[in-house]
C-alpha cells in the first residue's frame, strides 16, 4: 500500500447555510487507509458538500471534526491539507501546458525542477499521455483532460484523493472506458480516495465501499453486493436499481405472513410464466425492451402493478395473461417506508 | 458567433442608406483634415500645392505634448493595472455593503462630468504648488477617470465560475493566495485585462475635459495642445497637428488591439 | 456553490490602494466642493448663493440647453448606431465588416476638441458645406457655431463606441428566437419589433446612459467651437477661469454632476446587465 495514504474519520460533520438550509446533517464515516469510498446519491443529497468540506473548500459547522490519521484538519486551509482533487469540469489551468499542469502542485511546494520533471514523466506515462506533455490543454479531448487532471492531483503524493463527479462531463461510451481505467489506476496508486457520483454503475465499478446519501444524511455504507441485496432503507433499494413493494393484500394472496406493512422484491427476481402458471396471475400492460432483457409491467388481477424482468428471447406481448411467482428467499423487509 | 453570411440577404434600402450616410459623416472630416494638413493654402485647395511645412511647425511648437501624452497614458495604464486588478478581484469575491459602496464610488468620476471632478481636485489640492504644476496632477485625474473601465471589465471575468474552479484546484494543490493570484487567476483573465487596458490607454490619450483644467503651460498633453492650436493657429497647422495625432495614436491602438485579439484567440481556441 | 463571502483581511488589503486613491482624490474633494460656498462666503451667504445660482435664469437656460441637446444626441446616436451595428452583424460579409468596423470606430480615441475641429471643417466659415453651397449658387452656409454644430459634434463623438456595442450585441442575439418567430408566421417587421428590438434593449439603455452622460459633461467640442449656444460645462469653465467665481462654479458643477448621476442611476435600475459599464 502507498505509504502516503491516510485513514480518514469524519465526525459530526454538518453544513448549514446562512439561510438555515441544512445541506449536510451531522455525519460520521470512517475510511481506511488506501480504501476507495464512493459518496453516492441524487443531486442535492449533500455528497458534494461533504467532499468539499473534506477538501477544505467549504467550512463545515462548528463542532465538525475531520481527521486525517490522528490530525484534525477542520481548521487547516485547503492549501495546507495536502490533498488531491479531481474536478467535474477538469479545472485545468488554460495558461499552462499539460506538463506544467501536472507539475503545478510540486512547483508551488518548491520541489526542485529535476525531481519535478521525473515525477511528471512518471505520471504522464501512467495515464498514457507522455506524447502530450507539451500540448496545450485546450487541444485535448475530454477524456485526456480528465486523465491530466488525475495526474495533476496525484503528482504531489496527496494524503487523500478527492474525485468530484470526475466522469460526468464525458459522453457515455468514453465514460465507461475511463471508469475502468480510473478504477485500475486508483488501485495501482494504492491511495485513499473519496469519489462523489450520482451514477451507481460508476460507483460500483470504482469504489470498495459505497455510502448512499439522501437529504444530507448517509443512509447506508457497505460494499455494492450488500447494498443491492440487503438495502437498509427503501431509498437505498430504489436508488440502486428498481424494487416492487408488495402490499399486505398481495402478500396475503401468496400466503406470506409479515409484521411489516410490505415486503420488497427486485424485478429480476420475480418469476414470470408465459403459460399462465404461478402463484398469481395478471395481465401485461406494457413491455419495455432493454436489449439484454425486457421489463414487463404486469397488473395482478384486482390488485397492484408489478415490475418483472423476462429474457430478451422470451415472446411476450401486451395484454397477454401471465403467471407470477415470488421466490421467498428474495423477499426482504426495509427499516423505513419512503 | 452567428453572422448571416450563409444566407446572405440584402439589407433593406433604408438601412443601407443609413449606413452609407454614417460612414460618409465619419470619414469626410478625417479626409479633409489630412488634406488640410498638407496643402500650402487650405482655402485655395490642392491647386496651391503640397507641403510638410505645417507638420514641421507643429513638431517644433507642440512636439513635447506627444511624448508627454504617451508617457502619461502608459503611466496611467501601469497604475490602473497594478491597483485595479487586485481591487476587481476583491470586488468580484465579496458581497459586503462596503464593497458595494466602493464600487459605487469608483463609478463617480465617470458618471459625474470631468469638469466637476477637475474643479474639485483643483480647489482641494491646487495650493500644493509642486503637485499642482507637475504631470502627476494630471495623472491622478486620468487614473480616477480610467480605472473604473478597467475594474468593470475585470469583475465579470474574475466572477466566472470556471475561474473559481481553477482557484479551488490550485488551492487543493497547495498554492497560497499570492501563488494563485499571480500564477493562475491573473493569467486566466488576461484577455479581459488586455481589453480593459486598451480602454484605459484610449481614454487617457484622448482625455481633455479633466486635463484642460488640470494642466499648466508646462504640462500640456496632446489634446490640450490640439485645443490650443485650433484656437490660436491657422487652420493648416491645426490640421497638421490632427494628422500627427492620428498617425501616432491610431497605429499604437491598433497594435495594442491586435495584441489583445491574439490573446483572446489563444485563450478561446479549441475550448 | 456561490455563497456570500464576508470581507476578509486579504480582500481589505487588495481594496486599500484603490479605496485610498478614490477617497483622497475624489470623495474628499467632492465634499469640499459641496461645502466650498459655505466656507468661502460664510454659511448664510453660501446658502444664499446656492439658492441664487439654482434660481438664476441664465444658468437655468444653459442647463436646459445642455439637457435638451444631450437628450436629442442620445436618441439620434442610439437609433443610428443600432442600425449600423445590426447591419454590420447581419448583412455584412466578414471581409467588409472588418474594415467598416475599423473605420467607424477609428475616432474612438479622438478627444472632443478634434471633433469640434472636424465640425468646423464641415460647417465652419471655411468649411466644405459653405464651399459647396456657394458653388451651387447659394449663400455660404455655416452651421458649426450653433446648436447644429454641437449636435453633430456630440453625435460624432458618441457614435464609435455605440456602434461597437450594438455590433457585439447583434452578434450575441440568439438567432433561434428569430427562426422560431418566422416558423410561427411572423413577418419581417414583426420579427424586428417582437424579437430583435427587445433583444437589443439592454444594450440600448446602457449605451444611451453613457452617451447621455458624455454629452452632459462634454467640454472639448463646445470649447473648440466656442459655440453661441451656451452649454453648462462652458458656463462653469467661464465662471471659474474668467470670473474666478469659485463658489458659483462649484455649485454649477454639483448641479450638473447630480443630474447626470441621477439619469445614470435610473438607467441602471432599468437594466440588470451586471457587466455593463454603468
Amino acid at each position: 500500500m502507498n505509504p502516503d495514504a491516510t485513514s480518514i474519520s469524519i465526525r459530526n460533520v454538518a453544513k448549514t447555510y446562512d439561510d438555515g438550509t441544512a445541506a449536510l446533517k451531522a455525519t460520521d464515516i470512517d475510511i481506511k487507509a488506501g480504501e476507495i469510498v464512493a459518496l453516492l446519491g441524487p443531486s442535492g443529497c449533500g455528497k458534494t458538500t461533504l467532499l468539499r468540506s473534506i477538501a477544505g473548500l467549504e467550512t463545515p459547522d462548528v463542532g465538525s471534526e475531520i481527521l486525517f490519521g490522528n490530525e484534525n484538519v477542520v481548521d487547516v486551509p485547503s492549501e495546507k491539507r495536502h490533498i488531491g482533487m479531481v474536478f467535474q469540469h477538469y479545472a485545468l489551468f488554460p495558461t499552462m501546458n499539460v506538463a506544467a499542469n501536472v507539475a503545478y502542485g510540486l512547483k508551488v511546494r518548491g520541489v526542485a525542477a529535476a525531481d519535478r520533471n521525473a515525477r511528471v514523466d512518471e505520471l504522464l506515462e501512467k495515464v498514457r499521455l507522455t506524447a502530450f506533455a507539451n500540448k496545450r490543454v485546450q487541444e485535448l479531448s475530454g477524456g485526456q483532460r480528465q486523465r491530466v487532471a488525475l495526474a495533476r492531483a496525484i503528482a504531489p503524493r496527496p494524503r487523500v484523493l478527492l474525485l468530484d463527479e470526475p466522469l460526468t462531463a464525458l459522453d457515455a461510451k468514453l465514460k465507461e472506458s475511463l471508469r475502468d481505467e480510473l478504477a485500475e489506476l486508483l488501485r495501482q496508486f494504492g491511495i485513499t480516495a473519496i469519489h462523489v457520483t450520482h451514477d451507481q454503475q460508476e460507483a460500483m465499478a470504482i469504489a470498495d465501499r459505497l455510502a448512499v446519501m439522501n437529504r444530507g444524511v448517509i443512509e447506508q455504507v457497505a460494499d455494492a453486493r450488500t447494498l443491492y441485496e440487503k438495502p437498509a432503507t427503501a431509498f437505498v433499494a430504489e436508488f440502486l436499481g428498481h424494487i416492487n413493494a408488495l402490499d399486505c393484500d398481495t402478500l396475503k394472496r401468496i400466503g406470506v405472513e409479515s409484521a411489516a406493512d410490505s415486503l420488497y422484491m427486485r424485478p429480476e427476481h420475480v418469476r414470470v410464466d408465459v403459460q399462465d402458471r404461478g402463484e398469481l396471475t395478471g395481465q401485461v400492460t406494457r413491455i419495455i425492451y432493454q436489449g439484454d432483457r425486457q421489463r414487463a409491467l404486469i397488473a395482478i388481477d384486482g390488485a397492484q402493478l408489478i415490475k418483472a424482468d423476462v429474457t430478451a428471447a422470451e415472446t411476450i406481448r401486451v395484454d397477454q395473461r401471465v403467471g407470477l411467482s415470488f421466490p421467498r428467499e428474495r423477499l426482504f423487509a426495509l427499516s423505513d417506508k419512503k | 458567433m452567428s453572422r448571416g453570411q450563409g444566407n446572405a440577404r440584402r439589407a433593406p434600402v433604408a438601412l443601407r442608406l443609413c449606413v452609407a450616410a454614417t460612414l460618409f459623416f465619419v470619414i469626410t472630416p478625417i479626409i479633409l483634415s489630412i488634406l488640410a494638413g498638407f496643402v500650402v493654402n487650405y482655402p485655395t485647395g490642392l491647386k496651391s500645392g503640397l507641403t510638410t511645412r505645417w507638420i514641421q511647425e507643429v513638431w517644433a511648437v507642440y512636439g513635447d505634448t506627444l511624448a508627454r501624452s504617451i508617457v502619461l497614458a502608459f503611466a496611467c495604464l501601469v497604475i490602473a493595472i497594478l491597483i485595479g486588478t487586485p481591487c476587481a478581484y476583491a470586488l468580484s469575491q465579496i458581497r459586503s455593503r462596503w464593497a458595494r459602496a466602493l464600487e459605487e464610488l469608483l463609478m463617480m468620476p465617470v458618471a459625474v462630468p470631468g469638469l466637476a471632478t477637475a474643479l474639485a481636485l483643483i480647489l482641494m489640492y491646487g495650493h500644493f504648488k509642486g503637485f499642482r504644476s507637475s504631470t502627476a496632477f494630471i495623472l491622478v485625474g486620468h487614473v480616477l477617470f480610467t480605472l473604473p473601465f478597467l475594474v468593470r471589465t475585470l469583475i465579470p471575468a474574475f466572477a466566472n465560475a470556471e475561474l473559481r474552479a481553477l482557484d479551488e484546484a490550485a488551492r487543493t494543490l497547495g498554492a497560497n493566495f499570492a501563488q494563485r493570484f499571480l500564477g493562475v487567476l491573473v493569467p486566466a483573465v488576461l484577455p479581459a485585462l488586455a481589453a480593459g487596458a486598451l480602454m484605459v490607454f484610449t481614454l487617457s490619450i484622448g482625455e481633455f475635459n479633466l486635463t484642460w483644467m488640470l494642466h499648466t503651460p508646462l504640462t500640456r498633453t496632446l489634446p490640450v495642445g490640439l485645443a490650443d492650436s485650433y484656437a490660436s493657429m491657422r487652420l493648416e497647422i491645426g490640421s497638421a497637428y490632427t494628422v500627427i495625432f492620428i498617425a501616432v495614436v491610431v497605429p499604437t491602438l491598433w497594435a495594442l488591439q491586435a495584441g489583445a485579439d491574439a490573446l483572446q484567440r489563444y485563450f478561446t481556441k479549441n475550448r | 456553490m456561490l455563497q456570500p463571502r464576508r470581507l476578509q483581511y486579504v480582500h481589505i488589503a487588495l481594496l486599500t490602494p484603490v479605496a485610498t486613491l478614490f477617497v483622497a482624490f475624489w470623495l474628499i474633494p467632492a465634499f469640499n466642493l459641496i461645502l466650498l460656498p459655505l466656507s468661502r462666503l460664510g454659511v448664510a451667504e453660501g446658502l444664499a448663493r446656492y439658492a441664487q445660482v439654482v434660481g438664476n435664469a441664465r444658468y437655468l437656460e444653459a442647463l436646459f440647453n445642455t439637457f435638451a441637446l444631450s437628450l436629442g444626441v442620445t436618441l439620434c446616436t442610439i437609433v443610428l448606431s443600432a442600425c449600423v451595428g445590426f447591419y454590420l452583424s447581419r448583412f455584412c460579409s466578414a471581409r467588409h465588416r472588418g474594415w467598416l468596423l475599423a473605420v467607424l470606430t477609428l475616432p474612438l480615441s479622438f478627444p472632443g476638441v478634434i471633433i469640434g475641429f472636424y465640425i468646423i471643417l464641415l460647417g465652419g466659415r471655411q468649411g466644405v458645406i459653405a464651399d459647396l453651397s456657394e458653388l451651387s449658387g447659394g449663400e455660404r452656409i455655416t452651421f458649426a457655431y450653433g446648436f447644429m454644430g454641437l449636435f453633430l459634434g456630440y453625435i460624432y463623438f458618441s457614435l464609435p463606441r455605440a456602434i461597437a456595442s450594438f455590433a457585439a450585441a447583434s452578434d450575441a442575439l440568439d438567432k433561434a428566437l428569430e427562426e422560431a418567430a418566422i416558423t410561427l408566421g411572423a413577418s419581417r417587421w414583426q420579427v424586428l419589433f417582437d424579437v430583435i428590438i427587445p433583444g437589443l434593449r439592454e444594450t440600448a439603455i446602457a449605451s444611451a446612459a453613457i452617451v447621455f452622460a458624455t454629452a452632459m459633461g462634454a467640454f472639448g467640442t463646445a470649447f473648440t467651437l466656442s459655440a453661441k449656444l451656451e452649454v453648462l460645462p462652458i458656463t462653469i469653465y467661464n465662471e471659474f477661469t474668467n470670473y474666478a467665481n469659485f463658489a458659483t462654479a462649484a455649485i454649477l458643477s454639483l448641479l450638473l454632476g447630480a443630474i447626470t448621476w441621477l439619469v445614470l442611476l435610473v438607467a441602471r435600475r432599468m437594466t440588470d446587465a451586471k457587466g455593463a459599464l454603468l
